[in-house]
C-alpha cells in the first residue's frame, strides 16, 4: 500500500489480505452534520409529536379545505342551471364548437355516447326519447351535474365548462335529433319518454 | 512459527460472477420492455404473461435479486476467503448457496409472468418459494459465519462487519415480511392487514434497500477501493462511527414510504427524521471511500475499476442526500407516486450497484483467469455508455415526475382542478418515459461491451480454480486483552454478530408493536364489512395482474386529491386488506373510491380496450379477463385462510361461498346484458368470466364508509346462515 510521509504516524499495524487503515479523525463538519440532524429529529418529534405544536395531517387538510373555500366559496351554492337562460342555437358555428367539446378527449361524451351520438354505455343522444327531460335546461343540468351514480360525471369527465360552451354542447345534441346515425342504441323504455314539448318536441307526438 | 496452506476456491467465484453478468443483461432488457410498454402499450401485444403489470414486479426482483444478489455473492465469496485467511467453510455450502439462488431467481422468472404472485413489492414470490429463500440465505449464513469462526486473521475487517449486518438483517427482514397463511399450493395471505401489513411492507421493502443493495455494497467498497487503489482506508474511527449509527439508524426509516397516508402521525414522524439522521451515516461510507483515494486521483483517469467505484460511490452519496429530502413531509407530498422516485431509484441501481458491481468484474475477472483485461479502452467505453445511460434516464424521470405532480395538484382560479383527466397528465410526460427508454438502451449496449471484454479476458487466460495462499493461525486467542473495546470485538464474530442483531430490532419493534396492538392507531369503522367470495376472487385477480403496480388505493388528505378521487382514506378501511394495496405509484389514478363511480359496463369495455372509454390510454389491454374462466375450486380454501388470519367469515361459510360468488356473479351479469352487452369484441360476457369478478371487486372499493349496507344481506347465504356469515365481532 501506497503510504504519504505525513500519514505514517497515523497508519495502525491493522492489515487483512494487505488492507492498511488510517487513523484519521472524522471530518469536523460531517460530526456537526450528524449532531445537527439528530438535534433536529429531536425537535421535529417534540413539535409535531411529544408537544403537539404543529399540525397533524388532518389538520392541515382541515386548513387547506378552509382556505379554499374563504377564497372560492362553497361549490355547492352557485346553480349555473338556475342562473343561465338556456337556449339552442341554430348557428353552424355554436354547432361546430359543441362538436369538438363532445368530440373531446376532456369531455369524454363520445366515449360513451358514441362519436355519432348513437349511443354505446350511454343512451342514445339522437332518438326522441329522453330519460331526464328535452328542455334545453334539462340537457344543461344533465351535462353540469351529470349522473354519478350511472357512471356520468359533471361535464362527463368532472372538468368544468363554462356556460356558453355548455350551450354549445346543448346545440350540438339538438342537431343530432333525428340523424338515425349506423349503430343506434335501442332506447331503455323503463326509463325514457319521448319529447313532447318543447324545441325538441317530436311532430309526431 | 508454523505457517498453513489453503486454498481459495474460485471457482464459486467465477460461477457467482457469469450468473451476475447472465441475469443482469436479461433484468436489464425486461426493464427496457416495460418502459416501452409505458410509450407503446400494445408492444408485444396483449397477452397476459407479457403484459406490464406482471412483467415490473419480474424486471426488479431480476435486477435486485439476480443481478445485484448474485454481486454480493460473487463479492463476498471473493474478498471473505482473503481477508479471513482461510478458504471458505463448505465447498458443498458453497454449491448449494449458488445453485439454490439460481433455482428461486427461475422460479421467479416462472411463477411472476403467470400471475403467482403475493403483490408485496421485491417480495412478490409464493410462500414455497419464500421458504426456499429463507433456506438458502440462512445456508450462505453458516457458510459465512463458519468461515469466520475458523479465520486466520483475529480481527474482522469493516467489510465483514457489513456482511454480517447485510446476513442477520435480510433474514429477520424476509421471514417477518413473508409470514403469510398457505390457502393453495400457490397462493397466500399475510397475516397482517391494512395498515399493519403497509407498514411491515415497507419496513421491510426500504431496508431490502439498506441491507441488500447498501451494506453488502459498502462491505464490498472497503475490500476493492483500497485494492484498487492501492491506499489505506482513510479513518478506522470512521468506519466505526459509520457502521453502528448506519445499521441502527436505518431500520426505522421505512414509514418514510408512507407519509400523508393512513399510517399513525408517530409513525411517519419517526420515518421522518429517522431519515435525516441517515444523511452523516451514509455519507460516512462516501467520504471513506472517496478519501482513501487521495493521491490516486490520477489513476482513476486510467483505470476502468476505479472509474465504476468513484461514479458508483458518488452516485451513492447522491442518492444517499436525496432520500432523506424525499423523506420530508412536503417534499415527499410532490415526489411520491410519481416517477421522480423512478429516478431516485435507478440512480442508486445504475451507478452504485451496477458499477460497485461491474468494477468487481473487471476486477476479479483478470485475477482468477491470472491474465489482464482484454481491453482498458472498451471498459471505458462502457463506463460512458453506464454513466451517459444513467444521465439519460434520471434526469427525464425527474423531470417527468415533478411536471405531472404539479399537474396533479394544480387548480385553476376558479378554484376547480386545472387537468380533471388524469390521462393528460400522462400524456405530458411521455416525452420524458421516451428519454428514459432511450438511457435504459445506452446502459444496456454499454453492459453488452463488458459481456464481451469479460469473455475475451477469461479467454485469454488461465483458470486457476484453486489459488493458494499460506498465512500463520491466530496463535494466542485471548492475548488481547489490552484493546480498546470495539478492537476486542472485531475478534469475537459471535458477540458481534449478537450485537448487531440487536441493534437492527430496536426500531422494527418500537415502531411496529404499538400499531399492532394499540387500538386508537387504527380506528374501527363498524360499516367496514369483509369483502365477499366475488370479491375476493377479483382482489385476487387484480393482484395476480399486478394492478398495483400503477394504481394506489390511497388518497392522500389534499385537497387536490379528494376533490379527484373523493374522501381520503382512512386506516379502519383496510382492516380485511390480507395484504393492503396501497400501491407506491400512480402511472394510472388512485382506485381506492372507484366503487359505484362507473357503471359495470363502463369497466367492461375499459378492460377488453382502455382506450374505447379513455383515449390515448396507455393502459395495456386486458381482453383475456373476459374470456378466461375464474377460479371457483379454490374459493372456499382461500375464505378458510383469509379466517386464519383473522377475517371474520362464520364457521363453515367457505361451505357457502361458491353459492354466493355464483349468485352475485349472475347479477352483474344480468346487468350488463341488460345494458346491452351480452358481447363484447365478439367475446360473449358470461358469468364465471374473470371480468366480473374483478368488477365486483372494483364497484366495492371505498363504498363502506358511505353506508351502512351488508354485502351479504343479497346474497344466498344469508338465507341459511341469517346475518352470521360474519362472525358477531365484525358487526359489532
Amino acid at each position: 500500500m501506497k503510504v504519504f510521509d505525513d500519514e505514517k504516524d497515523k497508519l495502525l499495524d491493522h492489515e487483512y489480505d494487505g488492507i492498511r487503515e488510517l487513523d484519521n479523525h472524522m471530518p469536523v463538519w460531517w460530526l456537526w452534520l450528524f449532531y445537527f440532524t439528530i438535534a433536529f429529529g429531536v425537535g421535529y418529534m417534540l413539535y409535531y409529536q411529544v408537544l403537539g405544536w404543529g399540525p397533524t395531517q388532518h389538520e392541515e387538510y382541515q386548513q387547506e379545505m378552509a382556505a379554499a373555500e374563504a377564497r372560492f366559496g362553497s361549490q355547492e351554492q352557485e346553480d349555473p342551471v338556475e342562473s343561465f337562460t338556456w337556449t339552442i342555437s341554430n348557428d353552424e358555428s355554436d354547432i361546430e364548437a359543441g362538436r369538438e367539446l363532445y368530440m373531446n378527449p376532456n369531455q369524454l361524451c363520445f366515449t360513451c355516447h358514441g362519436n355519432n351520438g348513437q349511443g354505446l354505455v350511454g343512451p342514445n343522444l339522437t332518438d326522441e326519447y329522453w330519460m331526464h327531460g328535452c328542455q334545453p335546461q334539462d340537457i344543461a343540468s344533465s351535462i353540469i351535474n351529470g349522473y354519478p351514480d350511472m357512471g356520468m360525471l359533471p361535464y362527463g369527465s368532472g372538468s368544468k365548462l363554462s356556460n356558453e360552451q355548455v350551450q354549445q354542447l346543448v346545440s350540438y345534441i339538438a342537431s343530432l335529433q333525428g340523424t338515425e346515425p349506423d349503430g343506434a342504441k335501442a332506447a331503455d323504455m323503463n326509463r325514457a319518454q319521448p319529447c313532447t314539448e318543447g324545441p325538441l318536441a317530436s311532430s309526431e307526438s | 512459527m508454523a505457517v498453513d496452506t489453503f486454498y481459495y476456491d474460485n471457482d464459486i467465484v467465477k460461477k457467482f460472477g457469469i450468473a451476475t453478468v447472465f441475469w443482469g443483461i436479461i433484468g436489464f432488457l425486461v426493464g427496457l420492455t416495460v418502459a416501452l410498454k409505458l410509450i407503446y402499450p400494445d408492444f408485444l401485444g396483449f397477452i397476459p404473461e407479457l403484459s406490464y403489470g406482471r412483467l415490473r414486479p419480474l424486471h426488479t426482483n431480476a435486477v435486485i435479486f439476480a443481478f445485484a444478489g448474485n454481486a454480493i455473492f460473487y463479492g463476498v465469496y471473493y474478498s471473505l476467503p482473503r481477508l479471513c485467511k482461510a478458504e471458505m467453510w463448505s465447498k458443498a455450502l458453497s454449491k448449494i448457496n449458488f445453485w439454490g439462488w439460481q433455482a428461486i431467481i427461475l422460479s421467479a422468472v416462472f411463477t411472476l409472468p403467470l400471475g403467482i404472485t403475493t403483490s408485496k413489492e421485491y417480495a412478490e414470490l409464493e410462500w414455497p418459494i419464500d421458504i426456499a429463500i429463507a433456506v438458502i440465505w440462512v445456508i450462505f449464513g453458516i457458510n459465512m459465519l463458519m468461515t469466520i469462526w475458523k479465520r486466520r486473521e483475529r480481527h474482522l475487517y469493516v467489510a465483514i462487519w457489513f456482511y454480517i449486518a447485510t446476513f442477520v438483517t435480510v433474514a429477520v427482514l424476509h421471514i417477518v415480511n413473508s409470514i403469510e397463511v398457505p390457502a393453495t399450493i400457490l397462493k397466500s395471505y399475510p397475516v397482517y392487514a391494512g395498515v399493519q401489513d403497509a407498514l411491515v411492507q415497507w419496513w421491510y421493502g426500504h431496508n431490502a434497500v439498506a441491507f441488500f443493495l447498501t451494506t453488502p455494497f459498502l462491505g464490498i467498497m472497503y475490500y476493492f477501493i483500497p485494492k484498487a487503489a492501492n491506499r489505506p482506508i482513510f479513518s478506522y474511527r470512521l468506519s466505526i462511527v459509520h457502521f453502528w449509527s448506519l445499521i441502527f439508524l436505518y431500520i426505522w426509516a421505512g414509514p418514510h414510504h408512507l407519509l400523508y397516508t393512513a399510517l399513525p402521525g408517530w409513525a411517519q414522524a419517526l420515518g421522518t427524521v429517522f431519515s435525516l439522521m441517515l444523511i452523516a451515516p451514509s455519507w460516512g461510507g462516501m467520504l471513506n471511500g472517496l478519501l482513501t483515494l487521495r493521491g490516486a486521483w490520477d489513476r482513476v483517469r486510467e483505470d476502468p475499476v476505479l472509474k465504476f467505484l468513484v461514479v458508483g460511490i458518488t452516485a451513492y452519496g447522491m442518492s444517499t442526500f436525496e432520500g432523506p429530502m424525499l423523506s420530508i413531509a412536503n417534499v415527499n407530498a410532490i415526489a411520491h407516486y410519481s416517477d421522480y422516485i423512478i429516478g431516485h431509484v435507478h440512480l442508486g441501481a445504475l451507478l452504485w450497484n451496477g458499477g460497485l458491481t461491474f468494477a468487481m468484474l473487471y476486477y476479479i475477472t483478470p485475477r482468477i483467469y491470472k491474465t489482464d483485461l482484454y481491453s482498458i479502452k472498451l471498459a471505458n467505453v462502457h463506463f460512458w455508455f453506464a454513466t451517459m445511460g444513467a444521465v439519460f434516464y434520471v434526469i427525464p424521470m425527474y423531470w417527468g415526475g415533478i411536471t405531472q405532480s404539479l399537474m396533479w395538484k394544480e387548480f385553476t382560479s376558479e378554484g376547480l382542478l386545472a387537468y380533471p383527466n388524469f390521462l393528460e397528465t400522462v400524456q405530458q410526460i411521455i416525452p420524458m418515459y421516451a428519454l428514459r427508454a432511450f438511457g435504459g438502451t445506452l446502459f444496456i449496449i454499454g453492459a453488452c461491451f463488458a459481456v464481451y471484454n469479460l469473455y475475451r479476458t477469461a479467454k485469454s487466460g488461465q483458470f486457476v480454480a484453486a489459488e493458494e495462499d499460506q498465512a500463520q493461525p491466530i496463535a494466542d486467542p485471548a492475548g488481547n486483552s489490552n484493546e480498546k473495546w470495539h478492537r476486542r470485538l472485531e475478534s469475537r464474530p459471535v458477540q458481534f454478530t449478537a450485537l448487531t442483531l440487536v441493534v437492527i430490532l430496536i426500531g422494527g419493534i418500537i415502531e411496529y408493536v404499538p400499531t399492532a396492538l394499540v387500538d386508537s392507531n387504527v380506528p374501527t369503522i363498524s360499516s367496514v364489512k369483509p369483502y365477499t367470495p366475488l370479491e375476493i376472487e377479483g382482489r385476487d385477480i387484480y393482484i395476480a395482474e399486478g394492478c398495483n403496480n400503477c394504481h394506489s388505493q390511497m388518497i392522500r388528505p389534499f385537497r387536490s386529491e379528494t376533490e379527484r378521487y373523493g374522501e381520503y382514506s382512512k386506516a379502519g378501511e383496510f382492516v380485511y386488506d390480507h395484504p393492503h394495496l396501497w400501491g407506491s405509484k400512480r402511472t394510472g389514478p388512485d382506485l381506492h373510491r372507484s366503487g359505484g363511480k362507473y357503471p359495470d359496463s363502463w369497466h367492461l369495455r375499459h378492460m377488453h380496450d382502455p382506450n374505447s372509454t379513455s383515449p390515448g390510454s396507455i393502459m395495456p389491454a386486458y381482453p383475456w379477463l373476459l374470456s378466461q374462466e375464474m377460479d371457483m375450486e379454490t374459493i372456499d380454501e382461500r375464505i378458510s385462510a383469509l379466517r386464519a388470519v383473522g377475517v371474520p367469515y362464520a364457521e363453515g361459510y367457505e361451505d357457502q361461498a361458491l353459492e354466493d360468488l355464483k349468485a352475485q356473479a349472475d347479477e352483474i351479469t344480468q346487468g350488463l346484458h341488460q345494458a346491452g352487452f351480452k358481447e363484447v369484441g365478439g367475446i360473449e360476457i358470461t358469468s364465471d368470466k374473470q371480468i366480473i369478478a374483478i368488477i365486483a371487486y372494483l364497484q366495492r372499493l371505498g363504498i363502506d364508509i358511505k353506508g351502512n349496507n351488508n354485502p351479504f344481506e343479497e346474497l344466498p347465504s344469508s338465507k341459511v346462515l341469517g346475518t352470521g356469515m360474519l362472525e358477531q365481532k365484525a358487526q359489532n
